[in-house]
């Protein structure tokens, strides 16, 4: 399959994209012809008296105008279909690889940048497709034919022309080459003071204990002076075009005048109506140069998105789904095997996130966790749902090497419940429905009671169609927590997972919550917990520390023989 | 009229530069239109001698008059284009710290009340919109509409005829402006609204891309991608399609005015003995140029004539959040000693005013005592130090410090002997240095560096690339716990008489929880401290342990009597160890 690049849905459109500046040849021509005309009426219809022909001519002009308008709105129409068309395939594409990307790999590139991408560098690329579509033939062809037209009038005119219009395009370059650094550090500028304020926003209760309000105001003060100060020098290159271009083309009209007026008047060598066309095709060509210079920033700015959008949709996701399970036998007895396992998260190998794990997690048995903050914890329960590979070792999974096995069923047998609240925008039942949209209402029921989530489900009098905020932000810890747990029953599969998910609830719930679980047959449970006494009736637990295992077994074992394990189950023990 | 009589106050000290800049607009658009002007009189010149047959001709009185209105009229485009960016910086820049006061000032109720990211949206767009609308779109509106009125004298001037014909056309101009202008500001803001929804969704998928892939969803989350995008897709080429009509159409009817201009002009010059109206053919390229510029400054103005309708609507809620009620500081009083006894007497509070969060809740807490608040979640807890702190006030009831309300005291004294640790942790852009010494500006490294060891946070800051240098924000990759610890270093730093942590060791594990308990005992020794959490660990050691339920103190005393009481306390213990 040919890999997608940024550009690669736009070969759909290529015949659109040619046609478009195509027709628009049309309507250049026509432009062209305008002050063409005008000549002719001045020259013949006004100089004979024949007004018979001028109101012909004026009638043509007015049906070329037409033709012309009817000829840029379809290269308009085509420009604005296509590049919509293809920056909605651009984003589509863009999304799915998110999809395909590791969460490893997405940090890698940066989240925000990948945000950037799905709204602002789709949208350059985009608006440069449309701009390059409408403007890529218009410009120069007028300026051609504007520059021919004026030559053939006189080499004089003709050199005051394009030494005007090149002193002008001198100075729109001179802009655009020096503004981006300034733009660049003014958007800089402004990222900051939305920080600062932010920040301070969020902060508001520290600020006010703290009595830092003045404090914040100075800082916020400061960047704001430099913005003002930024934006004042870009103020003073930007406000030379203006000046400029009008200086140049009004002083081109001036020395036309002075080069013409013996031609005129001595040799006949050029007419009046020569020289107000001349005047026209100035004002047309200035006016036709600043459109270039915006299509030269659109096609700049498109072209650094460009890099960026490569840069992402070449990223080749980590973690490929090559399992296949035909012609394996399964052992059913054993869930997971950890043979030796490392895993370092970065290019420097001699860092582990969790190093030489090995352990064996027999099918329907408890399996307790516990360890330290950053002890490797989580880092065992991703590895499971392969979202690594593992550096060093071998994950074994029903027998069969978890890279050999189909990732999609892998996830669908495990439900996790991680200690991120990952609730969606929506609704409680559009929550839970994500992982079962055809599931029954005595399922969903079943799940709430459950996760406890019941309790305050019910209390909302639109219950399951209670709004829910990003990231649940709505609901409270326990709330989040207990509805996490329920789409996670509702999910179902042969594996559950809680990591460190109950940490909000209090001891009374917590404890519930654990013995409805129980009652799920067959059901494999891995409890990564912090209270070493949740654990007591596991059949296994795991020691973290560190990133290793430093200790497995039952809760009495341990306690007799593991010192940490001991150390920590004291301490909560001495201090009730 | 009323929006501008409110947006007036905000021009003071910049009225001047204002009246500089709309001067300059004149000066400079005079100049301008004046030149096709005086080089069609120049082409009469030429004209005529040809006509007579003369063979030398002296125009060089108009060269030099264009060759002025050059120079005029570029220098003083050059001082209006740099004064209009000079007075919108300038605007804005006060606007945006008038702003930012008023949240410094506002109480918490406005600050909780109002989504955090709308309020930096106030400080941050909707100010940068004020500058684009109301002051270079207010100046191109002036521009644009000086534009037409010069141009229609000097149409005058030259001819009346054409100058009706030109006006007849006008209601075409404005009409097509106008029409378009609509359009697109219709379609550009549900562009912009459609892509908001895109981009929230996608931000949500990337914060979830984990969870995304764990639960199998990836193809649903597709799909609703997809309507989003559809929907983007649908409105950005209705946007694009309406603003690429803009330039064709005012080339179509400036075609149309030119051509309507050329036929009757050169009918009215091959006539014109007959009718007694004087046109030549320079005054025809004087109005051809006319023409050809005369729906330029239409354009303009119903352009940014939605723009200024936009930034009004930017500047009502920027004028909005400057206008937010301030946190009135009655109290005068100040407490010069330390704070001997803390009460709270009677105290009852709603947040909404008709649900009491808060019971007719009293309690002693006595100096150098540490008192736990424990409960379900929704007790009150939260709220009650909120009202300790007055981000809040009673409606009933206050707290006493020393006999004196807290009501009376001046605020910013009585917060000065109270050091905090919320449960959101707070870490702002910034060195870990500076977030430590927040409190403490001018605390040395090694104070800074002390505080860090005796919050258990030195381990992990040392183990930063760059120390305590290295920068750190709210989403720069500490975890939960790092950042609590950081919280914890920049109380301790502080040493304040009174310590509060609401449950500030929740996100933290058991080992360095047990740790931190050991520096908080340090800390607080000495020191009244009120501690809110649901870990027992860090409740059985206090001197009073106040049981909330619904708002209401339902129980109170030491571990041992609550244990033996055998209620709420008891069963709430117990199924921790069990």
């Amino acid at each position: 399959m040919e890999k997608t690049r940024s550009l690669t849905p736009l070969k759909k459109y290529a015949f659109f994209v040619v046609l478009a500046p195509l027709v628009k040849l049309f309507e250049v021509g026509c432009e062209l012809m305008m002050p063409f005309l005008t000549r002719y009426i001045i020259d013949q219809g006004i100089s004979n008296s024949d007004w018979e022909f001028t109101l012909k001519m004026g009638l043509l002009l007015i049906g070329i105008a037409i033709f012309g308008f009817c000829m840029t709105m379809i290269a308009q129409y085509l420009a604005a279909r296509v590049s919509a068309d293809y920056g909605y395939d651009l984003r589509k594409a863009i999304y799915a690889q998110i999809n395909r990307l590791s969460e490893k790999q997405l940090n890698k590139y940066g989240k925000q940048k990948v945000l950037t991408l799905v709204n602002n560098d789709s949208f350059s690329l985009q608006n440069g497709v449309m701009m390059f579509m409408r403007l890529i033939v218009r410009p120069p062809f007028l300026h051609l034919g504007a520059t021919i037209i004026s030559f053939t009038i006189s080499w004089k005119a003709g050199l005051v022309f394009v030494a005007s219009i090149l002193l002008s395009a001198v100075i729109i370059g001179i802009v655009m080459f020096a503004s981006p650094k300034r733009y660049a550090a003014i958007q800089k500028n402004l990222d900051e003071i939305s920080t600062i304020s932010s920040d301070s926003l969020k902060g508001a209760r520290q600020v006010r204990a703290f009595n830092k309000q003045g404090y914040e105001q100075d800082k916020l003060s400061k960047s704001v002076d430099s913005y003002e100060k930024k934006n004042i020098s870009l103020g003073k290159l930007n406000s030379l075009i203006n000046p400029f271009t009008f200086l140049f083309t009004n002083l081109a009209i001036l020395f036309v005048l002075y080069f013409c007026r013996d031609s005129i008047v001595t040799t006949g060598e050029i007419t009046t109506g020569q020289v107000v066309s001349l005047i026209q095709y100035l004002v047309t060509s200035l006016a036709a140069l600043i459109m270039w210079s915006r299509m030269i920033v659109s096609i700049n700015k498109a072209r650094a998105s460009k890099k960026r959008a490569d840069a992402f949709l070449e990223l080749e996701p980590e973690i490929e789904n090559n399992g296949d399970l035909q012609g394996k036998s399964l052992d059913e007895n054993e869930v997971f095997r950890f043979e030796d396992v490392s895993l370092s998260y970065g290019d420097n190998s001699d860092k582990y996130a969790v190093k030489g794990l090995s352990t064996s997690i027999k099918k329907g048995t408890w399996v307790g966790i516990i360890g330290g903050t950053g002890s490797g914890k989580s880092t065992m329960i991703a590895l499971m749902e392969r979202l690594y590979e593992p550096t060093k070792g071998e994950i074994f999974y029903h027998g069969v090497p978890l890279d050999e096995y189909d990732l999609e069923s892998l996830r669908k047998e495990i439900s996790l419940v991680s200690q991120k609240p990952s609730i969606f925008k929506g609704t409680i039942r559009s929550n839970l429905l994500l992982v079962k949209p055809e599931a029954t209402s005595e399922e969903i029921d079943r799940a709430l009671s459950m996760s406890l989530a019941k309790e305050y489900v019910e209390k909302f009098p639109d219950g399951l169609d209670h709004p829910v905020e990003e990231a649940g932000a709505n609901l409270s810890g326990g709330q989040k927590q207990r509805l996490l747990i329920a789409r996670a029953i509702l999910k179902g599969g042969d594996i559950l997972i809680l990591d460190d998910s109950t940490s909000a609830l209090d001891y009374l719930s917590d404890q519930k919550v654990r013995h409805n679980i129980s009652s799920i047959e067959g059901l494999t449970k891995i409890l990564v917990s912090q209270r070493a006494a949740s654990l007591k009736d596991c059949d296994l637990i795991l020691v973290f520390e560190n990133g290793e295992i430093v200790a497995q077994g039952k809760f009495d074992d341990l306690l007799q023989n593991c010192g940490q394990f001991r150390d920590i189950y004291e301490m909560q023990r001495a201090q009730a | 009229m009323k929006n501008i009589k409110k947006f007036w106050p905000y021009l003071k000290g910049s009225k001047g530069l204002a009246l500089i800049s709309l001067i300059c607009a004149s000066i400079s658009t005079l100049a301008k239109l004046a030149i096709p002007y005086v080089a069609g009189l120049a082409i009469n010149v030429l004209t005529e001698a040809l006509a007579k047959g003369v063979t030398s001709v002296d125009i060089s009185a108009y060269l030099i008059i264009i060759a002025c209105c050059c120079v005029v009229g570029a220098l003083f485009r050059y001082l209006f284009d740099f004064s209009t960016a000079v007075l919108g910086q300038r605007v804005i820049k006060n606007m945006r710290k008038m702003v930012f006061a008023s949240y410094n000032d506002a109480p918490i109720s406005y600050i909780d009340k109002n989504q955090q990211g709308n309020l930096v949206l106030r400080l941050v767009n909707d100010v940068e919109n004020v500058q684009n609308g109301l002051v270079s779109g207010f100046a191109a509106f002036y521009d644009g509409a000086i534009a037409i009125v010069i141009t229609i004298i000097f149409m005058f001037m030259i001819n009346w005829v054409l100058g009706l014909i030109v006006i007849g056309l006008t209601p075409v101009s404005i009409f097509t402006s106008r029409a378009i202008s609509k359009f697109n500001a219709k379609h550009f803001k549900s562009q912009a609204k459609a892509a908001g929804e895109m981009t929230g969704f996608a931000l949500e998928s990337l914060n979830n891309s984990e969870t995304v892939q764990t639960l199998g969803i990836k193809e649903g989350r597709e799909k609703e991608f997809d309507e989003f995008n559809k929907r983007y897709r649908d409105n950005i080429f209705k946007a694009n399609m309406g603003a690429s009509t803009i330039n064709p159409s005012t080339r179509l009817v400036n075609a149309i005015i030119n051509a309507c201009l050329v036929t009757v002009g050169s009918i009215l010059i091959i006539k014109h003995a007959n009718i007694g109206i004087y046109f030549a053919v320079g005054n025809l390229s004087a109005f051809l140029t006319y023409a050809a510029n005369y729906m330029q400054p239409f354009n303009e103005i119903s352009d940014v004539i939605a723009e200024i309708d936009y930034a009004f609507a930017s500047f009502h809620r920027i004028d909005e959040a400057i206008n937010a009620p301030k946190d009135i500081n009655e109290g005068e009083k100040i407490i010069c000693n330390e704070i001997d006894d803390l009460s709270a007497k009677n105290i009852t509070f709603s947040y909404d005013g008709k649900r009491d969060i808060i019971k007719d809740f009293s309690l002693d807490i006595y100096k150098g005592h540490r008192i736990a608040l424990v409960g379900p979640t929704g007790c009150g807890k939260t709220t009650l130090i909120n009202l300790l702190l007055r981000f809040y006030d009673p409606q009933k009831g206050a707290f006493y410090a020393n006999q004196v309300s807290t009501q009376d005291l001046e605020k910013i004294a009585f917060r000065s002997h109270i050091g905090m640790v919320l449960q959101e942790t707070w870490i702002f852009d910034g060195t870990i240095y500076e977030n430590i010494a927040y409190a403490k500006p001018d605390a040395t490294l090694e104070e800074v560096r002390k505080a860090a060891e005796k919050a258990q946070a030195l381990g992990f800051i040392e183990r930063l690339p760059d120390g305590f240098e290295t920068r750190v924000s709210d989403s720069s990759g500490l975890s939960i716990g790092e950042k609590q610890l950081l919280c914890v270093a920049r109380v301790m730093l502080l040493e304040p008489e009174i310590v509060i942590l609401d449950e500030a060791t929740s996100n933290i594990d058991i080992r360095t929880e047990a740790l931190l308990s050991k520096s908080f005992a340090a800390l607080m020794e000495g020191k009244t401290s009120l501690v809110v959490a649901h870990r027992i660990s860090t409740i059985v050691n206090s001197d009073l342990i106040v049981v909330l339920k619904d708002g209401e103190i339902i129980e109170q005393g030491n571990h041992q009597e609550l244990m033996e009481k055998k209620g709420f306390y008891y069963s709430l213990f117990n199924a921790q160890f069990n």
